[in-house]
């Protein structure tokens, strides 16, 4: 096979770890800054290094805020559309299907958890539950109590915490 | 037969006027030389890489976000380039490992790279990345080493799928089949074909769990795997693919003896008619083709393949079906004169009996006469195979001499 073939190979993977730094980086500049409120914890992940768990207030969702197939699969992708109140963005109702958001509203993708059907609630996974931190700091986390996290949001759904206080 | 004693073989004849210099030289010619040197240089490079892997993240808090990356970035092609100039140049061994630690550089970048960039993955993408760097840099080199490296990105991708994410990853699934099928159909290497049929045991086994469904669906992907061997004529497809079926099918047995007896164990598995039409639909598909090819005498290997979980007794049958197929194995050893398969019917019977003796004998018998009759009835068993194996070898000798 011809020599050139090798480089469009490596040349593709270069691309690609480029390509997940660039998109990164494109948030800051697309993206639309939302504020949630959270509670950590510190477990620890074989393949990464020393993170924070965040749970988001957001991420229960009640069941009067649900709309859309009542009891969709476990691992399945929904959408919640939030909605600034009181400096924290707040849950507006949630889907397994999309939302055309209106001005002062954010759409979030998440993971479908569970129903938990004492309290009915809607459990969701945002994604963002782990916040990387440098080896061995994660003690000064946990003891903050409640916390804000600051979440940039790009348009093509890519979401990424900024800040953590 | 290897190449070493088809030279021999071919230097005797030389040696008795039967063929001459050049005949010799042709027969000794069709059997190449094997290199196996290759796996020990897999395993050299895949410690390296791992050494790479945790030093850097070891060290990882110190450097800055850019840093990190020109360095992922920096290593990667270094080592992809001289890989690949080294191979083509000096030594292919070498190059070939640089080439791998080159691949491994790249997986670490993309977790890496996801965990400095906070990425959130649904699903092991980036071992579906890394698994398809892997396959392109095998469809350019077509080294064995490039093909046993990304086949185990692949398979440990779909386990580590199973774990964090409780799902199953059909894409994964999906490079298995269209990727390492093509060239696992195409090179019908016998390492091809067992790697292969490995990680379609390990895949299929996560989408069952995954799905939710009786464990027992292995039976059915077992069967599939054993009808694909069975109806290949292809040695390289058609023997790891009936062997790694029949180990599986083997363990499940082993298995079944041990739990179907329990009681508990018994009420928490469900019926599901799915299961059995397609399990019936595929044991006839299974042994037309055995009749098809007229292998009707090793249709005594789909015996392991009987769902004994529906059945009262289970665990006994699962027994008799061990036996069956062990002493089936070993007759048809002895009837084909196949010195492989007599060894491995030896086995299997041995096994059959520990086991048989394990289950019945355990609850029954004090501790010591337990191992202590356990022990001598292994010990008979063995002399009296052994004694049978030598008399077979003798016999093949001695056919060999008049």
């Amino acid at each position: 096979m011809k020599r050139i073939f090798f480089y469009i190979i490596v040349g593709l993977q270069f691309l690609f770890l480029v390509g997940m730094a660039a998109s990164y980086y494109m948030i800051d500049y697309f993206g639309e800054t939302i504020k949630l409120e959270t509670l950590p914890v510190d477990p620890q992940d074989i393949f990464y290094g020393d993170y924070v768990t965040l749970r988001y207030e957001i991420e229960e969702i009640q069941a009067n805020k649900w709309g859309g197939n009542e009891n969709p699969t476990s691992g399945n992708r929904v959408y919640v559309l939030l909605e600034n109140k009181e400096g924290a963005y707040q849950v507006v109702k949630a889907s397994d299907e999309k939302f055309q958001p209106s001005s002062g509203q954010v759409m979030l993708t998440a993971k479908y958890k569970y129903h938990d059907s004492i309290n009915s609630i809607y459990q969701v996974d945002y994604g963002l539950g782990r916040y990387y931190i440098e080896d061995n700091t994660g003690q000064q986390y946990e003891q903050s109590g409640e916390m804000i996290v600051t979440v940039a949001v790009a348009p093509w759904g890519q979401k990424k915490i900024t800040d953590l206080k | 037969m290897n190449r070493d004693s088809i030279k021999k073989e071919a230097q005797k004849w030389q040696e008795e006027g039967i063929i001459n210099q050049q005949q010799m030289s042709q027969i000794v010619g069709r059997y190449p030389k094997r290199d196996r040197g290759f796996l020990l240089l897999t395993f050299a490079a895949l410690f390296i890489g791992l050494g790479f892997l945790t030093f850097i993240a070891s060290n990882w808090s110190f450097i800055p976000q850019i840093g990190k990356m020109a360095i992922i970035l920096i290593f990667m092609v270094g080592f992809y380039i001289s890989g690949e100039q080294v191979y083509r140049n000096k030594s292919k061994p070498v190059g070939l490992s640089l080439l791998v630690i080159g691949l491994f550089v790249f997986g670490a970048g993309i977790f890496l790279t996801g965990q400095m960039y906070n990425y959130m993955y649904f699903q092991a993408t980036p071992f579906l990345i890394w698994a398809l760097a892997g396959v392109l840099l095998f469809v350019f080199y077509q080294h064995a080493t490039l093909y046993v490296v990304s086949i185990v990105i692949t398979t440990v991708g779909q386990v580590y799928n199973a774990f964090v994410y409780s799902d199953f990853y059909f894409m994964l699934f999906l490079v298995l089949l269209l990727a390492f099928g093509h060239y696992t159909y195409h090179r019908a290497r016998r390492l091809y074909g067992y790697l292969f049929a490995c990680s379609f045991m390990i895949q299929t086994i996560v989408l069952i769990f995954a799905f939710g469904s009786e464990y027992y669906w292995v039976i059915v992907s077992s069967l599939v795997l054993y009808g694909l061997g069975s109806a290949s004529n292809r040695q390289g497809i058609s023997r790891p693919f009936r062997h790694v079926s029949l180990l599986a099918m083997f363990i499940l047995c082993i298995f079944h003896i041990f739990s179907l007896g329990n009681s508990y164990f018994l009420n928490s598995i469900g019926f599901e008619s799915a299961f059995l039409i397609v399990w019936i639909i595929l044991f006839i598909l299974a042994s037309i083709i055995k009749i098809m090819k007229k292998e009707i005498i090793n249709t005594i290997e789909l015996v392991l393949f009987l769902p004994v979980v529906y059945l009262s007794f289970g665990d006994l049958l699962a027994m008799l079906m061990l036996f069956a197929f062990s002493l089936g194995i070993l007759l048809i050893g002895y009837k084909e004169e196949n010195y492989q398969k007599i060894t491995l019917g030896t086995f299997a019977f041995l096994i059959s009996t520990l086991l048989a003796y394990i289950h019945l004998a355990w609850a029954f018998l004090n501790k010591s006469l337990f191992f202590f009759l356990g022990g001598i009835i292994l010990f008979i068993l063995s002399f009296l195979l052994e004694r049978k194996r030598r008399e077979l070898k003798k016999d093949v000798k001695g056919g060999v001499n008049e």
